[in-house]
C-alpha cells in the first residue's frame, strides 16, 4: 500500500493540476511541491519501515491486470530498489522547488513533471515485466516535452534524439522481455519468477537476452558509445529537466543492470563481465578527457556524467559485495552531487544567460555562498574524502580490483581520478577564481528558495561520505543473494 | 588501552572549521581566536596523555566505517611516532595561528583563512593519529584541498590560483600511487591496511610485490613531500599568505609524505629503500642548487625546504628512519620561524625580492635576530636543534657508504651557504631605499610567537641528543647513537666554508671561479635559476598532452561517435524517404493506375449501358452473328 502511495500521490497531484484554471499559477506550484513533497515523506516513512536484514521483496503489493497473459500490477522493494526510490523522491522534491522558476505555460509544465515522477518511480517499483517496461517508456513521454517546449539551444533536436535514441535501445530491451515471456513456463512477467528460473535458460540465450537488456540499459546510463544524446539533451533541458535526467534516469539503466540483466542472465553476465569493466574504464577515462576540453558549463557536468557512470559499470563487473555496493552508492552519490551541479548551472545561467566557463572568472569575490557550494559539489564530484563520491569510488575500486580478470580496466580508471580533478578544478578556476569579470558586478547570491534547494543535497553528501553505514546495511542483504544468485558464491 | 577521547583531538579544529565556514562573517575578529583556542585544547589534551607513548602503550579507538565481504575499520592510535607528530603539529600549528593574526589583519576574508587553517591543522592531526592506511588517506587528500585552498587563498590573483590548482594536482599524481599501493595491499593475502599488522604482512608477501606496493606508497610521498619529480608544486605555493607557507612547509603537508614513509617502513624492500635514497639524493643536491640562485625570499626557502625534505628521504633510503623523523621535528620548528620572520619582513617592508632589501638588522632587531637563530639551527650549528638531527643523518649516512657521507656533507655546506646569502643579503649591508614609510618591526602577536618558536628552534634538537634521547625513545628505538666527535667536526668545518663562501660570493658578489671556468659556470647558474627548466618540461610533455588529447576526443565524440548517431538517423530519414517515393511514385501509382484503368473501363461500358432494351437486343443480335461467323 506504501509503495502504492508513491505513484498514486503524483497521480493525484497531476490530477488535481489538470482541473486547475490555466492562470492559477501559485495553486499548481504549490500541489506540484506537496504532491512531490508527500512521495519524499512517504518514502522516508518507507526507510524508516525497512528491514535492511531482509533480502526478498518487501512492502510487495500484487493485484491481478490482464490474467489473459499472466500480467499482474505488482510492486515491491529492496535493498537495491529503495536507494532508487529515495534518490528518486529526493530529487524530484528539490527539481521542483527549482522548478519554480519555468516561467511559461505552468499548467502543462507541472502535470508533465508529476507524470514523469510516475514513471521514475514506476521503472524502481515495478516486479512485473510488463508494468516495468510501460514505466520505462512512460518516462520518455514527459521528459521529451520538458526539453522541447521548455529547453532553449536546438531544443527540439535535443529531444527527438533523445526520445527516438532511448527508444530505439528499449526496442532492444523489449525483444529480450518478450522473449524472456516465451521461454519461461508458465509463461510469465513476474520478475522474482524469472530471476528463479535465470540459471535453466541456456547459455546462447542467455548471451543474447543480456545482449537485448544490455543496449537498453546501455543508451540509458550511457555507456560509449551510445553517449552522445546525454551531452545534447542535457545542454538543451531546463535545469530541472537536467537535475532528473542525470540524477534519475541515468540510473535507470544501471538499475536495470541491477534488477533485469543480471538476474534473468546470470551466467551471460558473469561471462561478460569483463567486457563491462572494459567498457566501465573506457567510461571513465573517456568521458573524463572530453569533460576536460568542454568550453560550455553544462556540458562539462554532462561528460563528467558519463565518467562516473563508468564506475558503476566497473562495480557490476566485479561481483564483489565490495563492487558492488560501490556501483550502487555511486548511483545514489552521483545522483546527489550531479543534481546538485546542473541547479548550480542553472541558477547562474537564469542571472547571466551564458554556459560558456570563459564567460565569469572571479565570481568567488561576488558570490561567496554560490562559490561555497559549487566548490562543495565539485570536491564531491572529484572524490574528495568525506564526502559520498570517495565512498562510492572506493568502494567501486577496491571491489574490482580484487578480480584478477577485470584488474587492468581498474588499474586504468585511476587516471580518471586525476583528470576529475583537472576539469573540476578548471571549472572552479574559470567561474570562481581570477579577477572578477566586470560584467558580473551586480550578479546576486544564492535566493532563499535556491537554498533550499540545494541544501538537502550538501547534507545528504556529507552523511554519506562520513556516515556511509547506514546506506550501506540498507544495500548489503538484497546484493548478497544477487551475488550469490549470479556466482553461487 | 581504548581511548575514544583521541577522537577529540582533531574534533576540535575541525569543530572550529565548521563554525567559522558557517558564521565566521559574524565572528569578526573572534574567528582567529576561536582557531587558536582550538588548536590549543588539542595540544592540551595530547600532553595529557604523554605517559601512554613513553610507556609503550599504545591508546586505540577503532570504529567501522565500511562494509563489504569483510568490514573496513578506520580507528586512530597514539604511539611514540604520532605523538610526536600531535605536539609538533598542535605547537607549531598554534603559534603560526597567534601570528597569522597579526598578518592576516584586515584581509576581507580573514574569518575564511582561519577556518581553512583550522581544516588543514584538523586533517594533519586525523593522518597523525590514523592506525591505517585507509584514514591516512582520507586526512591525506582533505590536506590536499586545504593546500589548494589555501595556496589559492587570494584567488584574485591568477597566479596565485594556478598555483592552487597545481598544488593540488600535482599531488593528486602521487595520490593514485598512494590508492593503488592500497589497494593492491588490501587484496594482497594476508594484507591489511593497519600499520601495527604491517610488520607481519612485510613477511608474508613475496619481495616483488612488497617493493611495488611500497614503491606506489612512496609516489604518495613524493608528491606531498614535494620530491623530485612530482617537486613542483611547492615552490609556487609560496602564492599563499606567508602562514600558509610556514604551515605547508613544516609542520603539515610535506611532513606528511615522510612520516607515511615512517609508518609504512616495514613494507619497504633493499631494492625500494634504493629508489628512495635515489630520489631523495637527487632532490637533496638538485633543490640545493636552485635555492643557491633564487632572488625571492621565500623561494630560497622554499627550495631549502625542497632539499631538506630529500636529506629526510635520503635518510629513510638507508633505513635511518628514526634519523629522519628527528629532522623532521627539528626542521619544523627552524622552518616554520624562518618563514615566518620572512612574513615579517614582507609585512613591514612589503618587498620580498633580495635586490631591494637589505639592512634590516637595525630597523627589525627582533626578526634579525631569530632569523640568524633558525639560519644556524638548520645549518647545523653545534649545540642547536638542527646539529643534533643533522649529525644522526650524517652518522648513519657514514656507516651506510663513505661517498654518501661525503656528498650529504657537501650538501650541509650548501644549506649553510644558501641561508646564509639569505640573512646577508636580507639584514646586512645597506638599507635598501623604501617606498613609503620606514620599515619597522612587526606587532607583539606577531613577534612573540616568533621567539617562541625561535627557542623551539634553538632547543628542540637536545631531546634526541646523545646521552638524552627521551625521543628514540618514544619511537622504540633503543641503540642511541653516540656523539661522534669527527663528523661533528666535519660538519662544523662545513659550515665555516658554507658560510664563508656565501660571504664572498652571495653577499660580497665576488667570483671566485678562474676565467676559464667561468662561461661554464654561469652556464650552470642559469640552469639552477631556471629550477633545471622541470616545469617547462612538464609543460611541454605532460600537460599539453593532456589537454591536446581532450581536445581531441572531444572532437572524435562529435565528429565520429555523434557523427555515427546523426549518420544513422540521416540514414534511416533517407531510407524513409526512398520508401516515401517508391510509395508515391510506383506504388500509388500502379494503384492509382488501375483505379484510372477500372473508371475508364466503366466510362466505355456505360456508354454500353443504356438502359434501353432496343439497344441490348441489337448487341445479343450482333454478338450472336459474331459467334456463329467465329465459332463455327
Amino acid at each position: 500500500m506504501l509503495l502504492t502511495g508513491l505513484l498514486l500521490l503524483p497521480l493525484i497531484g497531476l490530477l488535481v493540476i489538470l482541473a486547475l484554471p490555466k492562470t492559477a499559477v501559485t495553486a499548481i506550484r504549490s500541489v506540484a511541491l506537496l504532491a512531490t513533497g508527500a512521495v519524499l515523506l512517504l518514502s522516508i516513512l518507507l526507510l524508516g519501515a525497512f528491514r535492511s536484514e531482509v533480502a526478498a521483496m518487501q512492502f510487495v503489493a500484487q493485484l491481478p491486470w490482464i490474467p489473459q497473459l499472466n500480467v499482474s500490477y505488482h510492486v515491491g522493494i529492496d535493498g537495491i530498489s529503495l536507494p532508487m526510490v529515495l534518490l528518486t523522491a529526493i530529487l524530484s522534491f528539490l527539481a521542483c522547488l527549482g522548478s519554480f522558476s519555468i516561467h511559461e505555460r505552468h499548467k502543462e509544465y507541472f502535470a508533465l513533471y508529476l507524470l514523469l515522477v510516475i514513471g521514475m518511480m514506476g521503472t524502481f517499483l515495478a516486479l512485473d515485466l510488463f508494468l516495468f517496461y510501460i514505466f520505462w517508456e512512460l518516462v520518455l513521454v514527459p521528459m521529451y516535452f520538458l526539453i522541447g517546449i521548455w529547453g532553449g539551444g536546438r531544443r527540439e533536436y535535443s529531444a527527438f534524439k533523445f526520445f527516438v535514441y532511448t527508444l530505439a535501445g528499449s526496442l532492444a530491451m523489449l525483444l529480450a522481455i518478450l522473449a524472456l515471456y516465451w521461454h519461461a513456463s508458465p509463461r510469465t512477467f513476474d520478475m522474482v519468477e524469472l530471476a528463479r528460473q535465470g540459471h535453466a535458460i541456456p547459455l546462447a540465450l542467455q548471451r543474447l537476452l543480456f545482449l537485448g537488456f544490455f543496449l537498453g540499459f546501455a543508451v540509458k546510463v550511457p555507456v560509449f558509445p551510445f553517449h552522445t544524446w546525454l551531452p545534447d539533451a542535457h545542454v538543451d533541458a531546463p535545469t530541472p529537466g537536467s537535475v532528473l535526467l542525470a540524477g534519475v534516469l541515468l540510473k535507470m539503466g544501471g538499475y536495470g543492470f541491477f534488477r533485469l540483466a543480471y538476474p534473468f542472465c546470470p551466467d551471460a553476465a558473469w561471462e561478460f563481465r569483463w567486457v563491462l569493466a572494459a567498457l566501465g574504464a573506457i567510461n571513465i577515462v573517456y568521458g573524463a578527457f572530453v569533460a576536460l576540453a568542454q568550453t560550455d558549463f553544462k556540458k562539462l557536468v554532462a561528460y563528467s556524467s558519463v565518467s562516473h557512470m563508468g564506475f558503476v559499470l566497473l562495480g557490476l563487473a566485479s561481483f564483489t559485495p565490495e563492487g558492488m555496493q560501490g556501483a550502487l552508492l555511486q548511483m545514489f552519490s552521483h545522483g546527489l552531487l550531479t543534481g546538485g551541479m546542473f541547479l548550480l548551472v542553472g541558477v547562474l545561467y537564469d542571472r547571466t544567460h551564458t554556459r560558456e566557463l570563459s564567460a565569469f572568472g572571479g565570481l568567488g569575490a561576488r558570490v561567496p555562498r554560490y562559490a561555497g557550494l559549487l566548490i562543495f559539489f565539485s570536491l564531491g564530484s572529484l572524490g574528495l574524502p568525506g564526502l559520498s563520491g570517495f565512498v562510492a569510488e572506493f568502494l567501486t575500486l577496491v571491489g574490482a580490483f580484487q578480480v584478477p580478470e577485470i584488474r587492468w580496466p581498474t588499474v586504468l580508471s585511476l587516471i580518471g581520478i586525476v583528470l576529475a580533478a583537472a576539469y573540476m578544478l578548471k571549472v572552479i578556476q574559470l567561474v570562481l577564481l581570477g579577477p572578477l569579470n566586470k560584467k558580473w558586478q551586480a550578479l546576486q547570491d544564492l535566493t532563499l528558495r535556491e537554498w533550499l534547494s540545494l541544501a538537502p543535497l550538501v547534507v545528504l553528501v556529507l552523511l554519506i561520505g562520513i556516515y556511509p553505514l547506514g546506506l550501506l546495511h540498507v544495500q548489503e542483504a538484497s546484493l548478497q543473494q544477487l551475488i550469490y544468485h549470479v556466482t553461487g558464491r | 588501552m581504548i581511548m575514544p577521547q583521541l577522537a577529540l583531538i582533531p574534533a576540535f579544529p575541525l569543530a572550529a572549521f565548521a563554525i567559522l565556514i558557517l558564521a565566521g562573517r559574524h565572528l569578526g575578529r573572534w574567528s582567529a581566536w576561536l582557531a587558536i583556542v582550538a588548536l590549543a585544547a588539542a595540544l592540551g589534551l595530547t600532553l595529557t596523555i604523554w605517559h601512554a607513548p613513553f610507556a609503550g602503550q599504545p591508546l586505540i579507538f577503532q570504529w567501522t566505517w565500511l562494509i563489504g565481504s569483510q568490514p573496513w575499520l578506520l580507528g586512530l592510535r597514539v604511539d611514540g611516532l604520532s605523538w610526536i607528530m600531535l605536539v609538533v603539529v598542535t605547537s607549531i600549528g598554534s603559534l603560526i595561528a597567534c601570528y597569522s593574526t597579526g598578518y592576516m589583519h584586515g584581509d576581507p576574508r580573514y574569518s575564511r583563512f582561519f577556518a581553512y587553517f583550522s581544516l588543514f591543522c584538523a586533517a594533519m592531526l586525523g593522518l597523525a593519529l590514523a592506525d591505517n592506511l585507509l584514514l591516512l588517506f582520507i586526512c591525506w587528500e582533505l590536506m590536499g584541498l586545504c593546500s589548494y585552498l589555501l595556496i589559492s587563498f587570494w584567488f584574485e590573483k591568477p597566479s596565485a590560483a594556478a598555483a592552487g590548482r597545481k598544488a593540488f594536482l600535482t599531488t593528486r599524481v602521487g595520490d593514485v600511487g598512494l590508492f593503488a599501493g592500497i589497494l593492491c595491499l588490501a587484496w594482497v593475502p594476508h594484507g591489511s591496511l593497519q600499520f601495527a599488522a604491517l610488520p607481519v604482512v612485510a613477511q608474508q608477501v613475496a619481495t616483488p610485490t612488497l617493493t611495488l606496493i611500497s614503491l606506489l606508497i612512496f609516489m604518495g610521498a613524493v608528491g606531498k613531500s614535494a620530491q623530485f619529480p612530482l617537486h613542483v608544486w611547492l615552490p609556487d605555493a609560496m602564492e599563499g599568505p606567508t602562514p600558509v607557507s610556514a604551515l605547508i612547509h613544516a609542520a603539515t603537508m610535506v611532513a606528511a609524505g615522510v612520516y607515511l614513509i615512517a609508518r609504512t617502513f616495514p613494507l619497504f624492500t633493499p631494492a625500494s629503500l634504493h629508489v628512495v635514497l635515489t630520489i631523495g639524493l637527487i632532490t637533496h643536491v638538485f633543490a640545493g642548487t636552485i635555492a643557491l640562485t633564487m632572488t625571492d625570499i621565500k623561494r630560497v626557502l622554499a627550495y631549502s625546504t625542497l632539499s631538506q625534505l630529500g636529506l629526510m628521504v635520503v635518510a629513510m633510503g638507508i633505513g635511518a628512519w628514526p634519523a629522519a623523523m628527528f629532522h623532521l621535528v627539528t626542521h619544523a620548528y627552524f622552518k616554520a620561524l624562518l618563514f615566518l620572520a620572512a612574513g615579517s619582513v614582507i609585512h613591514a617592508t612589503h618587498e620580498q625580492e633580495l635586490s631591494k632589501l637589505g639592512g634590516l638588522a637595525r630597523t627589525m632587531p627582533i626578526t634579525s635576530t631569530v632569523f640568524l637563530i633558525a639560519s644556524l639551527s638548520m645549518s647545523g650549528l653545534v649545540g642547536l636543534s638542527g646539529f643534533w638531527s643533522k649529525d644522526a643523518i650524517l652518522l648513519a649516512a657514514r656507516h651506510y657508504a663513505p661517498w654518501l657521507f661525503w656528498v650529504l656533507l657537501g650538501g650541509a655546506g650548501m644549506t649553510t651557504a644558501y641561508i646564509a646569502r639569505l640573512y646577508l643579503r636580507c639584514f646586512y649591508g645597506a638599507a635598501a631605499p623604501h617606498h613609503g614609510h620606514a620599515p619597522h618591526e612587526s606587532p607583539a602577536i606577531m613577534s612573540l610567537p616568533l621567539v617562541a618558536l625561535a627557542v623551539g628552534a634553538a632547543l628542540v634538537g637536545w631531546i634526541g641528543s646523545p646521552g638524552f634521547s627521551p625521543f628514540f625513545t618514544l619511537l622504540g628505538v633503543h641503540e642511541a647513537h653516540g656523539f661522534d666527535l669527527p663528523v661533528a667536526a666535519l660538519s662544523t668545518l662545513a659550515l665555516a666554508v658554507g658560510s664563508t663562501v656565501a660571504w664572498i660570493v652571495g653577499f660580497r658578489r665576488r667570483n671566485l671561479l678562474p676565467a676559464f671556468l667561468r662561461p661554464a659556470g654561469l652556464a650552470l647558474y642559469r640552469l639552477a635559476a631556471h629550477k633545471y627548466y622541470v616545469d617547462e618540461l612538464y609543460q611541454r610533455l605532460l600537460i599539453h598532452p593532456v589537454w591536446a588529447l581532450g581536445g581531441l576526443l572531444s572532437t572524435f565524440d562529435r565528429v565520429v561517435v555523434d557523427g555515427a548517431v546523426n549518420g544513422s538517423g540521416r540514414v534511416g530519414a533517407w531510407a524513409s524517404e526512398v520508401q516515401a517515393w517508391i510509395d508515391r511514385e510506383i506504388l500509388d501509382r500502379c494503384v492509382n493506375a488501375i483505379g484510372t484503368t477500372t473508371r475508364g473501363l466503366g466510362r466505355v461500358m456505360r456508354w454500353i449501358q443504356t438502359g434501353m432494351v432496343q439497344h441490348y437486343l441489337l448487341m445479343a443480335v450482333i454478338a450472336v452473328v459474331v459467334l456463329a461467323v467465329t465459332v463455327r
